[in-house]
């Protein structure tokens, strides 16, 4: 039965150099190292080839090596190195007195990464660091470097704080870091790929921010009040407004009522009037028949009259011709 | 003259070979020859890199920003180009056995030619910068850029080479 050695159980851990005895089990150990770990063997002190994206087979324990050492057929020391090959980043924090005395705060940040190439130049880093290397201790093994080297010499040629987060300060950091640090770099057998400055707001950075936090809050009080009030005239003239609405409206219709009572009394007299004015027709009316029959009466009667007067004459004549 | 066990082995070899013929396709020399071509390519372009760092700090010391930012991006397309070469591509699609075919013969000699165009283009690009044929730190670092990003297309078809070759 073959067990699976993890030389990596921490995302932070870099390189790892074992001795085959320290993985001594029962049973056989096998390494299985992925595209971004790389793996050079030191027998009896001298540097093997370097293996990646392979699986390492017996590489520690088992029956077959335990029986290799009784017999005195296995190596001496053989020691592995197991290192990430893939860019890493390392923080690097600092304090410092900036160029207006205040105290500047933040991290520099190094992108760094250890090639396949340069796993040999790595064995430097341990002949005065425990086995393990992770950030923590790379970052650690750099600050000096990197704070007198490259970070003090830059912040001193700055006027003011808010430089520090300029991009020309930027690139000239990065630039620094490029060149001051590459011998150290290459004599641990890493390779520097970016460098960035990150600073946090220093105390006089920090008032100036307050003040104006404040300043701004007053100002936004002062706006908010000013809002307030007129909204509130505005309110007082939209309810003036109504209530001359309103009043003008029951005016209207105090109006409009009284004219319809007005109407009403017209229109009763209107009537009244047609109601007479047709009385008085009638009137008239009859009291023109009236008068044509008068007329008429009148006529016939003297016509009768005219007439009784005529046959009164004849009578009169013929009693005379009699 | 005394024959050591060393001059055997040439003859050994030459036996073998002629009675097992070339056996220079097989998995395992494949594998070993693929790890040898990528690092000798890692070599050439880590080669290529220092040159690129030397021209940085050329420029850096006479303050010519433009150039050191140029420099900068054409050292981390190289960057770049390295980490995809020190990932080597399997043609396995699955750890059952119906992902692992066999490549035929041809496929793989194709494969060879591809590798063989590609290492060529990157000493182009070296020779860029080995060359005084260039007026201006810009026209190298033109040419430079461009060949590295031939050389960056032609290491992603190589995938595609050997896995046209595998489905063939």
């Amino acid at each position: 039965m073959t067990k699976k050695y993890q030389w990596r159980n921490q995302p932070g851990i870099l390189a790892r150099l074992i001795r085959i005895d320290s993985i001594k089990t029962w049973t056989a150990q096998s390494i299985v190292l992925k595209p971004n770990e790389a793996c050079v063997s030191i027998i009896d002190g001298k540097i093997g080839r370097v293996a990646t994206q392979e699986v390492l087979r017996n590489i520690g324990g088992g029956f077959p090596r335990y029986l290799g050492d009784l017999v005195g057929i296995t190596a001496t020391d053989h020691r592995m190195l197991f290192v990430t090959t893939a860019p890493f980043d390392v923080e690097i924090p600092f304090v410092m007195p900036g160029p207006s005395g205040s105290a500047l705060q933040g991290e520099v940040q190094l992108r760094l990464q250890i090639q396949q190439d340069d796993l040999a130049q790595l064995l430097n880093v341990f002949v005065n660091h425990p086995n393990v290397l992770d950030t923590e201790g790379l970052a650690k093994l750099l600050m000096t470097n990197v704070i007198h080297r490259v970070l003090h010499p830059i912040i001193a040629s700055l006027e003011h704080d808010g430089e520090v987060r300029s991009r020309t300060t930027q690139e000239h950091f990065e630039g620094h870091c490029e060149i001051n640090l590459r011998q150290l770099l290459r004599s641990l057998g890493i390779t520097f790929h970016s460098a960035v400055l990150m600073t946090k707001p220093s105390v006089l950075e920090l008032q100036r921010i307050t003040e104006l936090t404040n300043k701004l809050a007053l100002e936004k009080d002062e706006a908010i009040a000013t809002r307030n009030l007129r909204k509130i005239e505005q309110q007082e003239h939209q309810a003036i407004r109504i209530i001359e609405a309103k009043m003008k409206i029951e005016q209207q219709q105090a109006r409009r009522n009284m004219m319809v009572a007005l109407e009403i009394e017209l229109k009763e007299l209107r009537r009244a009037e047609m109601l007479w004015d047709s009385r008085h027709r009638r009137q008239q009316q009859l009291a023109s028949f009236e008068d044509q029959r008068y007329e008429r009466r009148m006529e016939l009667a003297m016509s009768m009259f005219d007439a009784v007067q005529k046959r009164k004459v004849l009578r009169k004549m013929e009693e005379k011709e009699a | 003259m005394t024959v050591t066990p060393m001059d055997l082995v040439r003859y050994a070899r030459g036996v073998q070979w002629v009675l097992t013929g070339y056996t220079g396709l097989t998995k395992e020399k494949r594998i070993e020859a693929d790890r040898e071509f990528r690092q000798v390519m890692h070599h050439q372009m880590s080669l290529l890199r220092r040159f690129l760092e030397q021209l940085h700090d050329d420029s850096w010391k006479q303050e010519k920003m433009m150039s050191v930012r140029r420099i900068k991006s054409t050292m981390g397309e190289v960057d770049a180009f390295l980490r995809e070469l020190d990932k080597a591509i399997s043609p396995f699609h699955v750890t059952y056995l119906s992902g692992q075919q066999v490549a035929k013969n041809q496929s793989l000699l194709q494969l060879l030619e591809h590798d063989r165009i590609l290492l060529k283009q990157i000493r182009v690009t070296i020779e860029a910068f080995t060359q005084t044929r260039y007026d201006s730190v810009e026209e190298q670092l033109d040419e430079c850029h461009k060949n590295i990003m031939i050389c960056q297309t032609k290491l992603r078809l190589r995938q595609y080479v050997l896995r046209g070759a595998e489905n063939q």
